[in-house]
C-alpha cells in the first residue's frame, strides 16, 4: 500500500507543483485586495471564494482524472502488471484524495487566517462600509448586530462544537461517496463495456445515473421522516419550531445522509475492486 | 513441469472474436514461439496469460493454480509499447519494478544496463524507440520469474542490439521457467524455438515442437509459415 501511495504521489509531483504556485498568487492577490481598503476590496472576499471552490474542484478532478488515467494502455500496463490487488488500488486512490483534502482545507485556513491576520493589522473596517455604499443600505451595521442579539441566545440549547464537527464529517462523506460514484462509473465502463473512445461518455452517463439514482434513494428515505416530524408538530398544535425538535430533526437527516454516503463508499469500493480483480481490459 | 494451461480460451471485443477456443500447455525449461499474422491474436494470448486482460471464455491456470493476482507475481510480460509514466527516467523504472516484484535482481538490471549502453539518469521521453525496447527487455529480464512473455521484444531495434536482446533472452532460460516469445522476424528466431504455436484469426493452426514440424514437413519454420499464412 505505502509503495502505491508513495507511485501516486511521484505521479501528482508536476501538478502539486503547479496547484502549490496557482494557490500561492492567488493569496497574494487576496492580501493586496485586502491591503488596498478601497471598492477592489471586495475580491479579496470573492477570491477567497474562488479558492475555496477551486481546492475542492482540485483535489476532485484530480483524483478522478488519476483514477481515469490508469486505464488508459501505458499507465495501465505499468500498474496491472504488478500483483496490486483492486481493494489495495482503489484505497490506495481514497488515502490520496484525504491527503489532498486535508492538506487542501490546511491550505485554505492558513490563507484566511493570513488574511485576516492583515485586515487586523492595517484597522481594515472597509468590507461592511463598502457593501453599505454599494447597496445603499446603511443600516447595514445595526441589522448584523441585531440578527447576532437574536443569535445569542440560541448559542447555548446548540451544541456548536458537535454541529460543526457533524457538518465537516457530512461535507467529508459526500464528498468521498461522490468520487466512489465517479470511481464506479469509469470501472465499470472500462471493464463491462466493450472498449472503444467513447469509453470516457459511458463513464459520465453512468456518474449521472448513479447520482440521480442516489437522489431519489435518498429523498425516498428522508421524505417518511420529514413527514412524521410534520405530522407530529401539526398534531401538537405548535406553531414554531423549537430550537431542540429543529436539531433532532437535523440530526435525523445528518445521520441518514452519513449512512447512506457511508453505504455508497463501500459498496462502491466493493464493485470497483471487484471488477479490477476480475474483469480488467488494459 | 506444466506452467501454464490454457483450456477453450476466448476472448471478444464486443463482436470481435480475438481469440477462440484456444488449447496449449506450455512446460518449463521451453522456448515457445507465438507465431502470426497482424491480428491473429499474439499479443491478446499474451495479456491474457499476464492478467492484462479477462477472458471471455474458458480457462487459465497457472502453475496449477485459476490465474489470479497472484500469478503476476511469477509472471513476467514485456508488452510491444513503452508503458512508462513520463516523469520516470531509467533508474526509476527500476525502482518500481524493483518496489512491486520481489523477485528483481538489481545486479543484472545494472548488468544489463551497461551491455546495452544506457544509463539509469536517462529520461524516458527522450529515449528511443530501440533504447526504450531494450529498457523493457533489461526490466522483464532482470526478474527471476517463472514465465516470461516477451511480445515482439525485436520491433525496431537494430541489428546489434538485436543480437543482445536474443542473447539476454536465451540465457534467461531454465529448467525451471519458460519463455514465450512473439515476434515478426521468424528467420531471426526460429533456431532459439523449441515449441512454435502458429496462430491465425484468434485460432491455432499449428502446435509443434519446432523439430517435429520441421522433420514432418520437411520444410524450415518460415516455409512454413509463409505456407499457412500466405493469404492472411
Amino acid at each position: 500500500m505505502l509503495k502505491l501511495l508513495k507511485y501516486e504521489l511521484l505521479r501528482r509531483k508536476k501538478v502539486l507543483i503547479a496547484f502549490g504556485i496557482t494557490t500561492f498568487v492567488l493569496e497574494l492577490m487576496i492580501l493586496n485586495f485586502v491591503r488596498l481598503q478601497d471598492r477592489s476590496s471586495i475580491f479579496s472576499l470573492l477570491f477567497l471564494g474562488l479558492l475555496a471552490i477551486g481546492l475542492i474542484a482540485w483535489v476532485f478532478i484530480n483524483t478522478i482524472e488519476n483514477y481515469y488515467s490508469d486505464f488508459k494502455k501505458n499507465q495501465g500496463i505499468l500498474l496491472f502488471l504488478t500483483p496490486i490487488k483492486g481493494q489495495s488500488l482503489v484505497l490506495s486512490k481514497l488515502i490520496i484524495a484525504l491527503i489532498q483534502i486535508v492538506g487542501a482545507t490546511l491550505i485554505f485556513g492558513f490563507c484566511v487566517w493570513l488574511a485576516n491576520g492583515v485586515a487586523v493589522n492595517a484597522g481594515y473596517t472597509g468590507l461592511i462600509n463598502l457593501i453599505s455604499s454599494c447597496t445603499g443600505m446603511d443600516g447595514l451595521e445595526i441589522s448584523m448586530m441585531e440578527f447576532t442579539d437574536q443569535i445569542r441566545p440560541l448559542q447555548g440549547q446548540l451544541p456548536v462544537r458537535l454541529l460543526v464537527g457533524e457538518g465537516v464529517l457530512i461535507m467529508l462523506l459526500d464528498f468521498f461517496s461522490n468520487i466512489m460514484i465517479a470511481f464506479t462509473a469509469i470501472t465499470i465502463g472500462r471493464t463491462l463495456l466493450s472498449r472503444n473512445s467513447l469509453n470516457w461518455l459511458y463513464a459520465l452517463l453512468i456518474y449521472f445515473g448513479l447520482t440521480i439514482v442516489l437522489q431519489f434513494i435518498t429523498g425516498a428515505v428522508v421524505m417518511p421522516f420529514i413527514l412524521t416530524d410534520i405530522y407530529h408538530l401539526d398534531a401538537g398544535a405548535q406553531v414554531t419550531l423549537k430550537v431542540s425538535e429543529g436539531f433532532a430533526f437535523a440530526q435525523k437527516i445528518i445521520l441518514i445522509d452519513g449512512l447512506i454516503s457511508v453505504f455508497v463508499i463501500i459498496s462502491g469500493f466493493f464493485v470497483s475492486s471487484v471488477l479490477i480483480n476480475k474483469k480488467i481490459d488494459i | 513441469m506444466e506452467l501454464i494451461k490454457t483450456t477453450n480460451l476466448s476472448k471478444k471485443f464486443g463482436r470481435n472474436i480475438a481469440l477462440d477456443g484456444v488449447e496449449i500447455s506450455l512446460e518449463a525449461g521451453k522456448i515457445y514461439g507465438v507465431l502470426g499474422p497482424n491480428g491473429s491474436g499474439k499479443s491478446t494470448l499474451m495479456r491474457l496469460i499476464s492478467g492484462l486482460y479477462s477472458k471471455s471464455n474458458g480457462h487459465i491456470e497457472a502453475f496449477s493454480n485459476p490465474l489470479s493476482v497472484e500469478s503476476k507475481k511469477h509472471i513476467a510480460y514485456m508488452p510491444t509499447e513503452s508503458f512508462f509514466y513520463d516523469y520516470m527516467n531509467i533508474g526509476s523504472t527500476a525502482m518500481y519494478f524493483s518496489d512491486f516484484f520481489e523477485d528483481f535482481d538489481n545486479d543484472r538490471f545494472d548488468l544489463l544496463l551497461k551491455e546495452m549502453g544506457l544509463e539509469k539518469s536517462m529520461k524516458i521521453p527522450s529515449l528511443s524507440s530501440g533504447m526504450n525496447a531494450k529498457l523493457r527487455v533489461a526490466l522483464t529480464m532482470s526478474r527471476k520469474a517463472t514465465v516470461y512473455l516477451i511480445d515482439e521484444p525485436l520491433n525496431g531495434v537494430d541489428l546489434v542490439a538485436r543480437d543482445l536482446i536474443l542473447k539476454t533472452v536465451i540465457n534467461s532460460l531454465s529448467q525451471d521457467n519458460l519463455i514465450v516469445l512473439s515476434s515478426h522476424q521468424i528467420d531471426i528466431i526460429e533456431n532459439v524455438l523449441d515449441e512454435v504455436i502458429f496462430l491465425k484469426e484468434g485460432t491455432i493452426v499449428l502446435n509443434k515442437e519446432a523439430e517435429d514440424a520441421r522433420a514432418s514437413s520437411g520444410k524450415s519454420i518460415v516455409q512454413l509459415y509463409k505456407e499457412v499464412f500466405k493469404d492472411a
